[in-house]
């Protein structure tokens, strides 16, 4: 069933576009928790959440990309339960994959920049990248995606996923530098 | 991981907008993308000329009034307007469907913009009746357009997702199209296609000798370059020469883009030109340069622009 019959399904109220969700974005959704969480239950709970959220949105959201938006539901989902969580002490795949990220961001020393000045700057920062280069940057570190999971959904070479990366981490570096944002 | 990496953690993934997070899990969209179903576009031009013919008298003649960004989402509409439009009026217009027409004017670069948009089954007009000129069909961006203009008005037309778009102004088709080109980059596409690292980027489309060309223009490292792409039935080895620099040069060779046979014309660190065609979507292509130019700069640059109409499939 495509995006659009599925969203008219969840304009109309229809719980059969709840089975739809699921069983066109379930496993998707699952890996992007599994990435997040270390429990498999708690995966599985923000899962049904995220079929729970979705219904409530749509109406009166009519998003563009449905697998972009219950995707994006299911990844907060997680982040939240994961601070929960937080007393287990072994780290996720994506804290594991951030660190790659963190490793090559300039030190913060003791001047943080507040919250909203870093989310203004994170935001312009990736709307100045190419679409290419943002999302492979997105899916690795706000995604936990490994290298090759991104190439084969892209379509390219796991060499330019790694140059592409390699060459964002570095822009970011030098524009967390130049404008003086430390975090 | 660290409390301390662990609260960076958690400032990084709550920092990114939402329209992000979904586009990056988004089928990865294409790039630059004029290939050879120009069929299509004629067919969805038939479409629109069939669809003034249809609706003449019922198209809707000014906003019912004026109304929020809010109000269009309601309907379902979320109007990609350029970074730098200004002075915004929405309005929603009556149509002959229950869904109405979307309407956003702004201003950018002087210019008075109209960008109208309407959720319906099939391409239809979307302004009042003009006396055209000049007409353009060309496919750019993932969708078949129009570029309309006479003397005053210049006006290009989309049909994409279900979505009639049409956007109209006074300023030259040119213009026009950059702003086009602005909309569909806050939609997530581009009609122009360029290196990473180009700057002053430009788009056009316009005939020439009979064939419709989509021309990105842009400057490389000080180098200025025009990338054109022109969709031809004409499949016979001694392809056209759509580049339009008719300059005499000091070396000619021919070589392969991609696997597309391609002639190259330069003069050693001046100007120079490849030419290319790919048969099988019937697909012409030419990049030239105003400085630098050598047999090696050529091909790299135009093999790192080519984009093959097969990927479009």
């Amino acid at each position: 069933m495509s995006d659009i019959q599925i969203i008219e399904l969840l304009f109309r109220r229809a719980e059969e576009a709840v089975t739809r969700l699921a069983k066109k974005y379930g496993a998707m959704c699952q890996t992007i928790a599994r990435r997040i969480l270390r429990d498999e239950r708690d995966s599985e709970e923000c899962v049904n959440d995220t079929w729970l959220q979705t219904w409530n949105a749509i109406p009166p959201q009519r998003p563009a990309c449905l697998g972009g938006f219950v995707g994006r539901i299911t990844r907060n989902l997680a982040l939240n339960r994961l601070d929960y969580n937080r007393a287990q002490k072994r780290d996720s795949i994506l804290e594991k994959t951030f660190e790659e990220l963190s490793g090559s961001l300039p030190d913060p020393g003791d001047a943080v920049t507040d919250e909203v000045t870093f989310h203004d700057f994170l935001n312009r920062f990736l709307r100045r990248q190419s679409e290419e280069n943002r999302r492979y940057f997105l899916r690795r570190y706000w995604y936990g995606m490994s290298i090759l999971e991104i190439a084969q959904e892209c379509g390219v070479g796991e060499e330019k996923v790694k140059s592409s990366l390699f060459r964002t981490r570095n822009k970011l570096r030098q524009a967390m530098e130049e404008e003086g944002v430390y975090v | 991981m660290s409390e301390r990496i662990y609260a960076r953690f958690l400032l990084f993934m709550n920092a990114v907008d939402d329209d992000l997070l979904e586009e990056a899990l988004a089928a990865p969209r294409r790039g630059l993308m004029v290939h050879w179903k120009s069929l299509a576009a004629v067919a969805a031009c038939l479409c629109v000329v069939l669809g003034v013919l249809f609706w003449q008298g019922r198209v809707p003649t000014g906003p019912e009034s004026t109304v929020t960004a809010a109000d269009l989402a309601e309907y379902g509409y979320e109007l990609p307007l350029p970074a730098d439009a200004r002075n915004v009026r929405y309005g929603l217009l009556t149509s002959s469907s229950e869904t109405p027409i979307a309407q956003a004017e702004f201003d950018r670069g002087g210019h008075a913009v109209t960008l109208r948009a309407w959720r319906t089954e099939e391409p239809l007009e979307l302004f009042d009746g003009e006396t055209w000129t000049d007409l353009v069909d060309w496919s750019a961006g993932g969708a078949a357009l129009t570029l309309r203009s006479n003397a005053q008005t210049a006006q290009v037309s989309w049909y994409a997702d279900q979505t009639q778009w049409s956007v109209r102004s006074d300023m030259t088709p040119a213009d026009l199209l950059d702003t086009v080109d602005s909309i569909f980059s806050t939609l997530g596409s581009q009609l122009s296609h360029a290196p990473e690292d180009a700057e002053d980027i430009h788009y056009n489309a316009f005939h020439l000798d009979g064939l419709a060309v989509g021309e990105t223009t842009f400057t490389l490292a000080g180098v200025g370059c025009v990338y054109r792409i022109a969709p031809t039935y004409d499949t016979s080895s001694d392809f056209a020469d759509i580049s339009g620099v008719e300059e005499e040069f000091d070396h000619r060779a021919e070589a392969e883009v991609g696997w597309c046979p391609a002639r190259l014309a330069w003069n050693d660190g001046g100007a120079g030109k490849v030419v290319w065609f790919d048969v099988v979507p019937g697909q012409l292509y030419s990049l030239s340069v105003d400085a630098g130019a050598s047999q090696e700069s050529l091909l790299d640059l135009a093999n790192h622009l080519f984009l093959p109409a097969q990927d479009e499939l």
